[in-house]
């Protein structure tokens, strides 16, 4: 119960995250969907930065340019082409450009840098923002940080190459080391937005699928529980609907079938998981030891609601050796619904007439051990296939909470069922 | 079938002959209850039940011989109002001499401690099957004590906080067996003795218990059960 406690408040609070408004960034959610929107707004910022150092040098550019026309014309369409990518990016598809807009955005860099040779002086080209198409063609490659290595590796040679083309007539020897410098900022800082990008973008990815994992988890959890519980219900309306039932059993199954539908009800109008498929929940037992830890039940009050409502069956409860033993809420859970299956089973198939439930502390081994012992027809347990009750019930669930789970029979013995766990404190 | 005739109430008795010679065990059964009194002979043909009496202070007066006298502990009703029952019947009922087997479903375990420590030499509950109560009479009447698994279980209760302390490893070990509903066959294999062996353990046991009980103060019993001191004092018989 506390793990499908604790996996569902992860699971509440992975949904409110998702389902937080994406505008701000520390609205985003940390999805692979939140990654990309964040990436997208980050080339954008790049992009309009740009744009705003290209803004003040524009009159410059147009007094010093050659060709006056032509600079206007690429300087409107590297600002156009600017705001086109950041609106697309940001408003429009909320993540970077795929690989065929990467394309387009590389060859409009790639025509800036070609024709910029023609509408920018070439002492202008290299330290100045007159020659604002190398400061452009860094939050291209800055961009491509989502393509493949190959497809990177060439977009950023062709933007590296168009970028030499457009400063090889500028190159002095006052200013050699400018380019280089450039060159080397291309090629470096592509590869660390690269690097960064696909690591948070993996990052991202990995905590989605831990997320769906989680979540497939919780379901199978709620699913056995379910299936768990319906098994308790089921073996009780079948044995209410069989009229050859004795009268004393009648009475103690009308009981349980009322706590049955009360705790349904009180799952169905959401007021909280299925606690339990005996006639009482833990919140009895749990009230009881309050005072001894917020987390651990006495075992004795497990047992003793695992064996409300069979009284029918003969009980001999012997308990006083571990009326001190606890055990965590979860092993509580698993050991009553081990004990409930156990004595449903007992009533629907072993026609025994006294069932043994027996508690022990040993000290000199350092377990619990709690014994099911009936007196009834037994069977093969190597013949016969174990159904949900004996599979999961009574085994499979008290292991998962590492505690040990063994049944003896054979057939006109009767049957044990042994469960162990750790003493603690 | 003859009644002494020496108390109107005792007409209400119903004695039957003694066979000659029988190998069944003979018994009383005290029981205000008529139709126990009347059809528990008819289920049980294993025992030969001399006489069916509806108080104890019959039995008492007459002192009719049986090997066993079945009780049960409750036999107030609205007929007979002041009729001896509970420990102080079993107290009255040993003190003559008689082997006592409980009949009843009774399920306080230091009420039933308490009729041990009087005398009671055993316990069948009136739901149990009938072959479990013919056996359990049985084994009374031939000497046995027979403990209810309530007593069994109290009895490693007494062994484990330190009040019995007299029982050897091995008899430990049965009771240990028999407290966790094991069969004598599955501790034959678990031990590799034989069942015979552990059914004299059994006997030596059970003989300890019922000693233990008799002989032991109601306060040593009431710290066992986690009872508060003087608790038992009014229920535990006097010796």
């Amino acid at each position: 119960m506390a793990v499908r406690e604790a996996v569902a408040r992860r699971l509440a609070a992975a949904r409110y995250r998702l389902r937080r408004p994406a505008l701000t960034p520390p609205s985003v959610p940390t999805s692979a969907e939140g990654v990309a929107f964040v990436v997208a707004l980050a080339y954008s910022g790049t992009r309009i930065a740009t744009v705003l150092q290209m803004i003040p040098v524009l009159p410059t550019g147009l007094a010093l340019s050659p060709e006056p026309h032509l600079y206007a014309a690429l300087w409107v369409a590297a600002v156009a082409a600017s705001a086109g990518v950041a609106i697309t990016c940001v408003v429009l598809i909320r993540r970077p450009l795929g690989p065929a807009a990467a394309v387009a955005d590389v060859t409009l860099a790639v025509v800036f840098l070609l024709l910029g040779v023609l509408a920018v002086p070439a002492e202008d080209r290299v330290g100045s923002w007159v020659g604002w198409a190398p400061g452009y063609t860094l939050t291209v490659v800055l961009s491509l940080a989502s393509l493949r290595m190959a497809a990177w590796l060439g977009a950023v040679g062709v933007l590296t190459a168009a970028y030499l083309f457009f400063v090889v007539d500028s190159a002095t020897a006052g200013n050699r080391t400018t380019i280089a410098s450039d060159t080397l900022s291309l090629l470096v800082f592509g590869a660390i937005a690269r690097l960064v990008v696909r690591y948070v973008t993996r990052l991202a990815a990995d905590a989605d699928a831990a997320r769906a994992q989680v979540a497939e988890l919780a379901r199978l959890e709620e699913e056995q529980r379910a299936r768990l519980t319906m098994h308790d219900a089921a073996t009780i309306m079948q044995l209410l609907a069989d009229a050859t039932v004795p009268p004393a059993t009648q009475e103690q199954l009308r009981e349980q079938a009322v706590a049955e539908v009360r705790r349904m009800r009180a799952y169905l109008s959401g007021g909280g998981a299925p606690a339990s498929s005996g006639s009482a929940s833990l919140g009895t037992a749990k009230a009881a030891v309050a005072e001894l830890s917020r987390d651990r039940v006495l075992l004795c009050d497990i047992l003793r609601i695992a064996m409300t409502g069979f009284a029918d069956l003969g009980l001999e409860p012997a308990l006083d050796l571990a009326d001190d033993v606890t055990v965590s809420i979860a092993e509580g859970e698993a050991v009553r619904g081990a004990i409930t299956g156990a004595l449903h089973n007992i009533r629907s198939h072993a026609r025994s007439s006294m069932v043994i439930v027996h508690a022990d502390a040993e000290p000199e081994t350092g377990r619990w051990v709690v014994t099911v012992r009936d007196d009834g027809i037994g069977f093969d347990p190597a013949g016969v296939r174990f159904g949900t009750g004996l599979r999961r019930q009574i085994l499979a669930e008290p292991r998962r909470h590492g505690l040990t789970v063994h049944i003896a029979s054979a057939p006109g013995l009767g049957t044990r069922i042994t469960i162990e766990g750790k003493l603690r404190g | 079938m003859t009644g002494t005739g020496a108390n109107s109430k005792i007409d209400r008795a119903v004695v039957a002959p003694t066979p000659a010679s029988t190998p069944t065990p003979t018994a009383i059964l005290i029981e205000d209850a008529t139709a126990i009194r009347l059809g528990l002979p008819t289920l049980l043909p294993d025992i030969h039940f001399i006489a069916t009496l509806p108080r104890v202070e019959h039995l008492l007066r007459t002192r009719l011989a049986a090997d066993v006298v079945v009780l049960d502990l409750h036999l107030v009703n609205d007929d007979q109002r002041d009729a001896l029952q509970g420990v102080a019947a079993v107290s009255a009922l040993s003190a003559a001499g008689y082997r006592v087997c409980l009949y009843t479903q009774e399920e306080r375990r230091f009420v039933l401690a308490a009729c041990l420590a009087a005398g009671a030499r055993g316990l069948v509950r009136k739901s149990a099957p009938l072959t479990d109560a013919a056996a359990a009479i049985a084994q009374v009447a031939a000497g046995e004590v027979v403990i209810p698994q309530t007593m069994i279980a109290l009895t490693e209760l007494l062994v484990r906080r330190g009040s019995l302390t007299i029982l050897s490893p091995r008899q430990c070990q049965v009771l240990a067996g028999r407290a966790r509903g094991q069969t004598y066959a599955e501790m034959s294999k678990a031990i590799h003795l034989s069942e015979s062996t552990l059914r004299g353990y059994w006997r030596e046991l059970t003989e300890i218990v019922a000693r233990h009980l008799r002989e032991t103060a109601p306060g040593d019993i009431e710290h066992c059960l986690g009872l508060a001191p003087g608790d038992l004092v009014d229920i535990w018989p006097r010796h």
